[in-house]
């Protein structure tokens, strides 16, 4: 089973039409979303709200964004898997938006965006009420990981802090991942994701370990097809590592069947 | 699909094999590196000397290297074209043996990395004499480009103003300074951006809408990295075929002289 540990889908793809950076598909609506997965062979993706970009779709906090992805997981429950998106910066509403999202909606992990939404991984008053609901809920945090600040480093604290909590990096720590690497290396329970990562993603698998490595492809703001491409094509990993890779890691790491 | 693959960034050479980290290919010879060029479906591939780390070759002066493309390049003449790598730091040496790459070993244009070799694009009394040299001899240089403080793209304008005749790539197409590699292609007509290895699919394709695919380069970074993942992402982009056969072959064909297939002259803009 191919899942992509890394999608984003919903009303806030509109709003990114004016940026640099543009959606390559139509993932507004789960229905987008999935043809891209069907087109590509993806079975299932776990699913957060893009970040808010300003638009004619109003929704800093990704409350409604929240709740699209909710129905549109009803909709779909085998092929999407929710995953909330808050903004810290909320304080005690982002708290209850986690809660009602790990709750009521049924999501299986949270997604965190410290460069985006501008917070420091390790803000004990506004990150870590969050991380404790997800620890509690045994669900998976994957955080954004670019420039600062959400550089590796500042999840290596995170980790060790929060040992029973599953960390998964984005995009192997951009393009620090030698930084992601070494840190991973020290903190069992941080996880690297793929997408948008380039560079000898084997011999990093080999390393670090290819039950740490989760297969996501960034849809729609970056290629599915190379990204898949880009595990699929390597010979220094087995079919058996590209399984947990492309998979076998990711129903682990969120519980699914 | 498209006319020709040309792969505007490829290392090879003897002094890889300093190279502690792991390597996707082995690229010590022309003849390893065709190899991996035909896997990737390459045509042709610009080549110079990898950085120099150190090591068993003793080469700090890119010596051993610029004759290790000169020699790939006159064995696979229809597979290479050679830039000279030199470090600026060398003064007069470095201009000497990038004349001696020009008119002995008939390379076809110069690499330069400012952080690596440490130097500023704009210090004039270095780089201003081998800029010079492209402009005469009508060839490119091609930058390392991204990481503060050497080699930000705005450090690139002073060049680009000094040498309008000359093309120059910005490689990387900036790294985590792309968004301003890109104000620096559409501003100057010299300015190309190349999508070396780190380039993320949703960069690709930000360059080609704002700098146009006139503009954009593709190279992959070979060995360091798969080049078929490179020329996947650029397949994969909603963009259209003739837009995709100018980047992956057709700028980098006009900017080097490089001759096309019959069938693909016609497209040439």
């Amino acid at each position: 089973m191919i899942i992509d540990a890394y999608a984003q889908m919903g009303p806030g793809i509109a709003n990114h039409a004016s940026q640099l950076i543009i959606p390559m598909h139509d993932t507004s609506t789960p229905e987008g979303l999935i043809a891209i997965m069907d087109r590509i062979g993806i079975d299932r993706s776990i699913v957060f709200a893009p970040k808010w970009v300003g638009g004619r779709f109003v929704d800093p906090d990704y409350v409604q964004s929240n709740r699209y992805v909710a129905d549109a997981v009803k909709q779909h429950p085998k092929r999407l898997v929710g995953c909330a998106r808050v903004n810290p910066n909320y304080g005690a509403d982002a708290v209850k938006e986690l809660e009602r999202c790990l709750g009521e909606y049924g999501f299986k992990g949270v997604m965190l965006d410290p460069e985006w939404e501008n917070f420091h991984p390790g803000d004990t008053a506004l990150v870590y009420p969050l991380l404790e609901i997800a620890r509690a809920k045994k669900a998976p945090v994957v955080f954004h990981s670019w420039y600062a600040p959400s550089e590796p480093a500042l999840f290596w604290k995170v980790a060790t802090d929060f040992p029973d909590l599953q960390i998964v990096i984005a995009h192997m720590g951009g393009r620090l991942t030698v930084d992601a690497a070494l840190i991973a290396e020290r903190a069992p329970n941080l996880n690297l994701e793929t997408s948008d990562h380039m560079y000898r993603l084997g011999p990093f698998a080999k390393r670090l370990g290819v039950r740490r490595i989760l297969f996501g492809t960034n849809t729609p703001f970056a290629a599915p097809e190379a990204e898949l491409y880009k595990v699929t094509v390597r010979k220094d990993l087995t079919s058996e590592e590209k399984d947990l890779i492309l998979g076998g890691n990711a129903a682990r790491l969120y519980g699914l069947g | 699909m498209a006319d020709i693959v040309v792969d505007s960034h490829v290392h090879l050479g003897p002094t890889l094999q300093n190279h502690s980290s792991p390597l996707e290919f082995d690229a010590v010879t022309g003849k390893a590196t065709v190899a991996a060029l035909d896997e990737a479906g390459i045509d042709v591939g610009i080549a110079f000397a990898p950085l120099y780390e150190g090591g068993k070759f003793d080469d700090a002066d890119y010596k051993l290297a610029n004759y290790a493309i000169a020699q790939a390049c006159a064995e696979f003449p229809d597979r290479f074209v050679g830039y000279a790598r030199v470090n600026p730091n060398r003064r007069k040496a470095a201009i000497d043996e990038y004349k001696h790459c020009l008119d002995d070993y008939k390379l076809r244009g110069l690499m330069l990395h400012p952080d690596w070799e440490s130097f500023y694009p704009t210090n004039q009394s270095l780089l201003w004499p081998l800029a010079e040299l492209c402009a005469e001899y009508k060839v490119p240089m091609t930058f390392h480009v991204g990481y503060y403080p050497k080699c930000q793209p705005m450090l690139f304008i002073p060049l680009a103003e000094a040498f309008p005749t000359v093309p120059i790539y910005l490689k990387h197409i900036g790294y985590e300074y792309w968004r301003d590699a890109v104000i620096m292609a559409t501003r100057y007509e010299n300015v190309y951006l190349e999508t070396a290895g780190a380039s993320t699919s949703g960069e690709i394709l930000a360059a080609i809408r704002w700098a146009g695919a006139n503009k954009v380069c593709y190279g992959s970074d070979l060995p360091y990295c798969l080049p078929a993942v490179v020329i996947k992402k650029i397949e994969s982009l909603p963009i259209p075929d003739e837009d995709k056969a100018l980047v992956l072959g057709l700028n980098s064909a006009r900017l080097n002289n490089i001759p096309l297939r019959k069938a693909a002259k016609a497209v040439v803009r």
